[in-house]
């Protein structure tokens, strides 16, 4: 069944369907409706990272190092969980720099220099080739396995023309995609919406035929993976291989690789691509944070089942172990499930690279050259947008073509884990470049660029070079004994350090050597002005300021930059920059001075078609005086540190004056209460005053009119009036010593005096009254004689007032008051109870308000109230004045109210 | 991912140590030492504290989950 027809129809049905997927994102984009902004999508598309050599070699690779393999995720997991930090800051920069790769970004970062974009260029192609023909490699045997089995894949891969290899045609359907859906568009830093779609695609078939093969491995080949496990525990050798003594290079390996795989998941172009040229939106970074590790660890899930499984099985190549155990199994659609998955792995990975590598050979390599050459210059409007594509064209076929070349000739010597991890090694060189250049604003063009150099050659020497010897092509002494037969420059084992495994051996040696020379020599030189720029706007890149503030541009005419931009953009281009605001542009005015905004949105548009630093060198031929500089930048970023301080200061301000309002609040809050409280006691201070006068008035109106009143009437009338003038008097006299008393002025003439002599005097002042209301009255002087200090006078008056309310409240058929004197704690208790109805809780201290008796009297009862309602708060006051207490409880012996007043015991009479 | 939460970025910071100590060696060479049933605790120990800091990380990250 499994004919070489149908697995070819699969291929290019497969194919075709990736065709459809990205035409129709290509399509939703035009229309506005964008597929891939989606977080889900974009951390589907970083998923690029997993290539064929996840699918086949992580198993071939745990088959052999144990669980090494891991690290090669762990790494990006970290990465991701950064990315606030870092992949944020790289995606605003690229966005605002219209940035198309890593090259141009690091050529931006130093100065958009021309020469480190070329370098970075070239160091890519070199390391990154191989890569590519990896891929290709991995189609090619895992489609030899799948015809030949169970016969070894070898016997027929050998024996084949090259025009038979599938691979050399998936190669050229790669290139035919990648030309339609990577080429769309000059400008390099516009997304390109249906490939990132088709590869979001992929990587959901990647994942979904790993976990098929992953499941059918142990659920349906072992019966689970208790079985399996069972199973390994019988081969003593298998139990040891996933333990840490089988990762090369022990504790110090495992560090190592973890720190390539983070730097390389940074670096890789295809990596960059996704990450930050195809990032529709920042905001997607925090799904994908999680998302892509999530994916990272099911597409890994399975990795050691199969891995031991293949072992015990003993199926072959572990690179194939996810062919070969389903394929021994004797199924048939499965194998060609996972073979898909494979294929999908392997092109996702090419299609993504061979865009970022053409667009950086096109606008990092050939630009600058054509740039360079003066018939460009002559050329006709527009002609150079259309060379500039085509250039990228060519540069996809002739890159994947020397990806062909690369694994037709050599590609057999390496397994695939090995062409993977020496591309990771070579492709983390640019790290420190990156990394330390996005925080440090010191790091300058000529570190970067000789760091960058003497990286690359070590690379080349401790992993490049062995490489060649083991491939035959070189002697393999150099291995063992040195070059020249100097052993302490053997390239695995430089200065002598050979238990490292290789890859961090030539981690360690290049970055030691990379980042000693980009800081060292960035100490040592002095950066020219614009690199000065750049690197103040990459490194404060997140700085809120920068963000809004347009950088100025120096000045040209409109006319001038119009020109330039039809010339290298063509008309529609340059309309695009023109009429952001205006709608069918037309230059009236060619003479005027262009706005920094239009300047600003020209090189933008330039640099996304033909790379930063070809941009600048072209803004630069028409646009006069230098574009911002860096004093302005530190001002301007120095401006905002002082505003951002003082818009703190600024709040802590503003908060104190809340608070400060939210006092006045309360204070006016109080203010008005007492308003109001002064305005009722007016009123009822009127209100009492008017009665008694009211009566006087009537009586003597009466007396005055009506001369033959007969006697006794008008002595009545007139003793009437003595009385109510007396009670007037009394009020008055009342309200003044309230007064007197609040406002501190009444005199009190204290003196020591004995409490309860003057409760007898009291009780005698009173007795008649008590007897008129027929009162009855208990009183018990337990201490005699109570000394106190006081006023008398004062003194008597509280105790009067007490027993006058107490016989005024006591129960009307029986009243019943009592005058309890004691002594407790160093202090006299006099108290006075009645038989009254009580006063309730709520009610005991708004007793003692001026005139309460009066408000509850009329709102409870409407009968005429007793008394002024200014005795209380009088004799309170007296109290509080000589230091006591007066309050109301529950009554101890009758059921009524209990007025207390409590004074201190007064000691050596 | 504008942080809403000024505590965030520590949390952040504090998770990725986090992850640093779970996925490197002192604490690794302890889990590797354990005694062995079938195929050591070594894949299992990083499964499962790969899932813990994944879980982590979306619980920090996500909007709508934020503290």
């Amino acid at each position: 069944m499994r004919t070489d027809a149908l697995i070819l129809s699969a291929v290019f049905g497969y194919l075709g369907l990736l065709f459809l997927v990205a035409a129709w994102g290509d399509r939703r984009a035009e229309q506005g409706r964008s597929i891939i902004n989606s977080p889900t999508v974009y951390a589907l598309s970083i998923a690029v990272y997993c290539t064929a050599w996840t699918f086949y070699g992580s198993v071939g690779r745990a088959a052999q190092f144990g669980p090494s393999f891991l690290l090669i995720y762990l790494g990006p997991t970290l990465a991701m969980m950064l990315s606030p930090f870092i992949i944020r800051k790289m995606v605003r920069i690229a966005a605002r720099q219209r940035l198309t790769s890593i090259a141009d970004f690091i050529s931006a970062r130093y100065g958009k220099s021309v020469g480190l974009g070329a370098l970075v260029a070239l160091i890519s192609l070199i390391t990154i080739t191989p890569y590519i023909a990896l891929q290709l490699k991995a189609i090619t045997v895992s489609h030899a396995v799948l015809i030949n089995y169970p016969q070894s894949a070898d016997s027929i891969l050998y024996n084949e023309r090259f025009w038979m290899d599938r691979s050399l045609w998936v190669a050229l359907v790669l290139a035919v995609f990648i030309i339609l859906f990577g080429t769309r568009h000059l400008d390099a830093s516009e997304r390109h919406e249906g490939m990132v779609a088709a590869i979001a695609l992929e990587s959901l078939v990647k994942l979904v035929a790993f976990l098929a093969v992953g499941i059918f491995v142990v659920f349906i080949l072992f019966e689970g993976p208790g079985a399996l496990f069972a199973q390994v525990a019988q081969t003593p050798a298998l139990s040891q291989l996933m333990q840490l003594e089988s990762v090369p290079g022990g504790a110090t390996g495992w560090v190592g690789m973890l720190l390539l795989a983070f730097l390389a998941f940074l670096t890789l172009p295809r990596q960059f691509q996704v990450l930050v040229v195809e990032n529709v939106d920042e905001q997607h970074l925090a799904r994908a944070s999680w998302l892509f590790p999530l994916y990272l660890l099911l597409i890994n899930l399975f990795v050691i089942p199969i891995a031991l499984a293949g072992l015990l099985l003993d199926a072959g190549d572990p690179d194939s172990f996810v062919l070969t155990l389903p394929l021994s199994a004797g199924l048939e659609g499965l194998p060609l499930l996972v073979f898909i998955g494979g294929l999908s792995a392997a092109t996702g990975m090419v299609i993504v690279e061979t865009i970022a590598l053409s667009t950086m050979v096109s606008n990092q390599l050939i630009m600058p050259l054509l740039l360079r050459s003066k018939a460009l210059h002559a050329d006709s409007r527009g002609g150079l947008a259309r060379l500039l594509l085509r250039v990228r064209r060519v540069a996809i076929v002739l890159i994947l073509l020397l990806g062909y070349l690369y694994h037709a000739l050599i590609g057999d010597t390496y397994s695939l884990v090995t062409i993977g991890l020496v591309s990771f090694v070579g492709a983390a060189q640019f790290a420190p470049a990156l990394l330390i250049g996005l925080y440090w604003r010191g790091a300058t063009r000529l570190g970067a660029m000789y760091g960058l150099i003497a990286g690359f050659l070590i690379w080349g020497y401790t992993l490049l070079l062995p490489g060649f010897a083991q491939s035959g092509w070189l002697d393999a002494a150099l291995l063992t004994d040195g070059p020249w037969g100097v052993g302490w420059l053997t390239p695995y084992a430089l200065f002598g350090l050979e238990e490292w495994d290789i890859y961090s051996h030539s981690l360690l040696w290049s970055m030691l050597v990379n980042v000693g020379l980009l800081v060292g020599i960035s100490l040592f030189t002095r950066p020219t002005p614009l690199e000065q720029t750049q690197a103040a706007l990459f490194t404060e890149a997140l700085h809120p300021n920068l963000q809004t503030t347009p950088l100025q541009r120096g000045q040209t005419t409109q006319g001038a930059l119009y020109e330039l931009l039809v010339r290298y953009l063509g008309f529609k281009a340059a309309l695009r920059v023109f009429s952001k605001r205006t709608h069918n542009f037309e230059l009236t005015q060619p003479h005027l001075p262009a706005s920094d905004d239009v300047i600003m949105r020209a090189e933008q548009a330039l640099a996304g078609s033909l790379g930063n630093a070809s941009a600048r060198i072209l803004i630069n031929s028409v646009v006069r005086g230098e574009a911002l500089d860096i004093e302005s930048i530190l001002s301007m970023l120095d401006t905002t540190t002082q505003t951002l301080e003082y818009n703190r200061q600024l709040k802590q301000k503003s908060d104190e004056l809340a608070r400060i309002g939210q006092d006045l609040q309360s204070a006016n809050d109080r203010l008005r209460e007492l308003d109001r409280l002064k305005d009722e006691f007016v009123a009822m201070v009127s209100h009492e005053l008017r009665t008694p006068l009211t009566s006087i008035r009537a009586f003597a109106e009466i007396l005055a009119s009506h001369q033959d009143i007969p006697e006794s009437k008008r002595q009545h009338f007139l003793q009437v009036m003595v009385l109510e003038s007396q009670r007037l008097s009394r009020l008055i006299d009342e309200i003044l010593d309230l007064a007197r008393l609040e406002s501190g002025r009444m005199p009190l003439n204290a003196v020591p005096l004995d409490l309860a002599a003057l409760a007898d005097h009291s009780l005698e002042a009173i007795a008649r009254l008590q007897e008129e209301r027929n009162v009855s009255l208990t009183v018990a002087i337990d201490e005699r004689p109570a000394r106190v200090i006081g006023d008398p006078d004062r003194l008597e008056q509280i105790i009067i007032n007490l027993l006058d309310n107490a016989s005024k409240f006591a129960n009307q058929e029986d009243p019943r008051v009592l005058l309890h004197l004691f002594k407790q704690n160093q202090h006299i208790y006099l108290c006075i109870e009645d038989n009254g109805v009580g006063i309730e809780e709520k009610e005991r201290e708004q007793v003692f308000e001026k005139f309460n008796q009066l408000l509850s009297g009329d709102q409870t009862t409407g009968k005429r109230p007793k008394g002024s309602g200014l005795g209380l708060p009088i004799s309170r006051a007296i109290a509080t004045h000589l230091g006591g207490r007066l309050w109301v409880e529950n009554a101890q012996v009758l059921n009524g109210a209990r007025f207390v007043l409590r004074l201190s015991e007064a000691v050596n009479i | 991912m504008k942080p809403s939460n000024p505590r965030y970025r520590e949390r952040l910071l504090v998770l990725v140590i986090l992850a640093l100590i779970l996925f490197c060696p002192p604490l690794l060479l302890v889990i590797d030492r354990l005694p062995t049933l079938s195929i050591g605790w070594l894949p299992m120990y990083l499964f499962c504290s790969w899932a813990l800091i994944i879980g982590l990380t979306a619980w920090l990250m996500e909007p709508t989950t934020r503290r």
